[in-house]
């Protein structure tokens, strides 16, 4: 039997979510999936999981969990702490954002609101026991698709773990974690930019957009400049397919960017589309701050998502081992010769056995 | 056959017939689908990880990892050019219960008076036609039926619904469709069906597929009650309100 893990607190929207459902478009289901893809596939990486391995997605605050049974390795993956109150003698231990952090019997870990971004993921080592529907575990709670019981995590639900206990090892942290938001959205224009005029193109480009209060996993409200569609042609169209990133532009003119969630086919123009490499920023944006949007070729689309692969190794490969605040550091004393000759290093029996084993791992 | 292929980002591309519309459009649409799927089975198309049905248009969803856009848009497109052999719609008609008594359809009296003339005179022509399936979408296996009779045509409302019951059956502009789920909505809503449309354990989750006809048969309150309890212990098979043309 594995670990359970219960919910205390689910957080807000917190879901469960891997890669997404592909390949029932036809039938009206969503894609889902992360909202944040590389965050998810870090936190994956901490724990030597499969890169989409489901896992706890939050929303700006996460959750509150109990280990009920076993013993479990979470990845915190998002820019949060999170605090671990030990059942043994009701210690609070801080956890860092992008840490892994085993948890025993009648431990809590409590996670705090994300301190930027929007997003962000508790994996666990090994995974969840669950049943994939239609290929995927993402929940899409608006159908009952996935998750627990098609919803999103409720407090009182228990997670299983597929492993009770997780692997010996030295706690993992990124030191250089991904960074959000900084430079302009990456658009291909269409598949409606024929809706509007070269000048309304060219506002679309120029102008700085705020992000409403109105965001979520179906899409992203945004208010600025208004961006009427050509007068013969309107904002009604006859409805076709839309994917995540899709920016559609409804009758006020004000842009909604499309997201994970978002339903299959819609009758409003769709001026451009967020390139593949850039979506997981969209999973990041935070009502009240700004984004701008930078049309670019299918060319720079496909070296974008080169180079984003290529963050992502520079990414996995600052992973470190994290001996935690109030921890003896003990690979940088060995290190440091500031031991030798009290215990032989190469002896792991005489330290704890996590050590060694620990720091065979490469990452 | 006159397309138009639109860029919709680096990983999907869709194949528009501006020309057709209506059912003649969502025909031209399921045939180049099943083409698709025809090469992709073969081993002749890589990289397509989802295909999304519109009423005259498919969106071809790709791993920019695994599949090559420009190959990929220049192999669909070849298809779309092609004459394609058109499914007969006909093959499956869909005999589904709809009640139309008092709260199952709320706007029915409404829309009776906005076109002038009687509830029972509304739910002859609503129930009197067979309505072809077009797309599937808005929600899992919501489907989006047409034509519904010219003096039954309005826009949706004008303030949508926060919550519609799951099988309402409502109308808008030319179309008729089933809310398979709860959810907002802002269909005019005439009667309420029983049958479940979308269940992810059927072998094809959506009960209904483009090119479907449905055709909806008026029951009492009493029989869609009937109907729910018989659906929701598995003796009734949803599958068995196919009326012609065996399971799809």
């Amino acid at each position: 039997m594995g670990a359970v893990l219960k919910i205390l607190s689910p957080g807000v929207f917190s879901s469960l979510q891997d890669r997404g459902r592909l390949g029932f478009g036809a039938y009206g289901v969503p894609r889902s999936g992360a909202a944040d893809p590389v965050s998810l596939r870090i936190g994956n990486h901490l724990l030597g999981n499969d890169a989409f391995e489901t896992a706890i997605e939050f929303r700006f605050l996460g959750p509150k969990i109990l280990i009920e049974r076993g013993s479990v390795r979470l990845a915190l993956a998002g820019d949060a702490t999170a605090d671990l109150f030990l059942s043994e003698n009701d210690e609070a231990v801080k956890i860092s954002p992008w840490q892994t952090v085993r948890l025993d019997e009648g431990d809590i870990l409590s996670v705090m609101p994300l301190s930027k971004g929007a997003t962000g993921y508790l994996a666990l080592e090994g995974g969840f026991d669950l049943e994939p529907v239609l290929g995927s575990c993402s929940t899409y709670a608006r159908a009952g698709l996935g998750g627990v019981n098609g919803k999103n995590l409720q407090q009182g639900d228990c997670l299983t773990a597929r492993l009770d206990h997780p692997r010996e090892m030295i706690e993992k942290i990124v030191k250089h974690p991904p960074r959000f938001g900084e430079e302009p959205l990456r658009v291909l224009l269409g598949p409606q930019d024929d809706y509007f005029s070269v000048e309304t193109l060219g506002i679309f480009e120029a102008s700085e957009y705020q992000i409403s209060s109105d965001v979520d996993r179906m899409g992203i409200r945004l208010e600025g400049t208004a961006l009427a569609p050509l007068p013969e042609k309107g904002s009604d169209l006859i409805s076709d397919g839309l994917v995540p990133g899709a920016i559609q532009i409804p009758g006020n003119g004000q842009p909604i960017v499309l997201f994970v969630d978002c339903q299959t086919i819609g009758g409003y123009p769709k001026i451009a589309t967020v390139i593949t490499a850039d979506l997981h920023h969209l999973g990041q944006v935070t009502p009240g701050n700004t984004i701008r949007f930078k049309v670019v070729t299918p060319e720079e689309a496909r070296a974008a998502l080169d180079e984003r692969e290529q963050l992502i190794q520079q990414v996995e490969n600052s992973v470190a081992e994290h001996f935690g605040e109030g921890f003896l550091d003990l690979k940088a004393l060995y290190q440091s010769n500031l031991i030798a000759g009290v215990v032989n290093a190469k002896n792991s029996g005489h330290f704890p056995g996590h050590l060694e084993e620990g720091s065979h791992e490469t990452d | 056959m006159d397309i138009r292929i639109l860029t919709v980002g680096d990983a999907a591309f869709t194949i528009e017939f501006p020309g057709l519309e209506g059912v003649s459009g969502a025909r031209q649409v399921a045939a180049l689908r099943s083409r698709v799927q025809e090469k992709i089975k073969a081993g002749q198309l890589s990289g397509i990880v989802d295909i999304i049905s519109a009423s005259r248009a498919l969106t071809i969803c790709i791993d920019p990892f695994v599949g090559d856009f420009k190959h990929l848009q220049t192999a669909v497109a070849a298809l779309a050019k092609q004459k394609l052999s058109l499914t007969k719609g006909a093959s499956q008609l869909w005999r589904l219960p709809a009640c139309y008594e008092g709260d199952y359809g709320p706007d029915l009296e409404d829309v009776a008076a906005r076109s002038g003339m009687t509830a029972r005179e509304v739910i002859t022509l609503h129930s009197d036609r067979e309505y072809e399936l077009l797309q599937i979408g808005f929600l899992p296996g919501f489907p989006f039926l047409a034509e519904i009779d010219e003096r039954l045509r309005f826009p949706r409302r004008t303030s949508p619904r926060v919550r519609v019951p799951a099988g309402s059956v409502g109308i808008a502009n030319a179309q008729t469709a089933i809310y398979p789920w709860e959810s907002p909505g802002g269909w005019h809503l005439l009667a309420r069906c029983p049958v479940p449309l979308f269940n992810p354990l059927w072998a094809r989750p959506s009960l209904l597929d483009t090119g479907a006809k449905v055709k909806f048969e008026p029951v009492s309150s009493h029989d869609l009650l009937l109907l729910q309890q018989d659906l929701a212990s598995g003796k009734l098979d949803p599958h068995s309100f196919v009326a012609e043309g065996g399971e799809g």
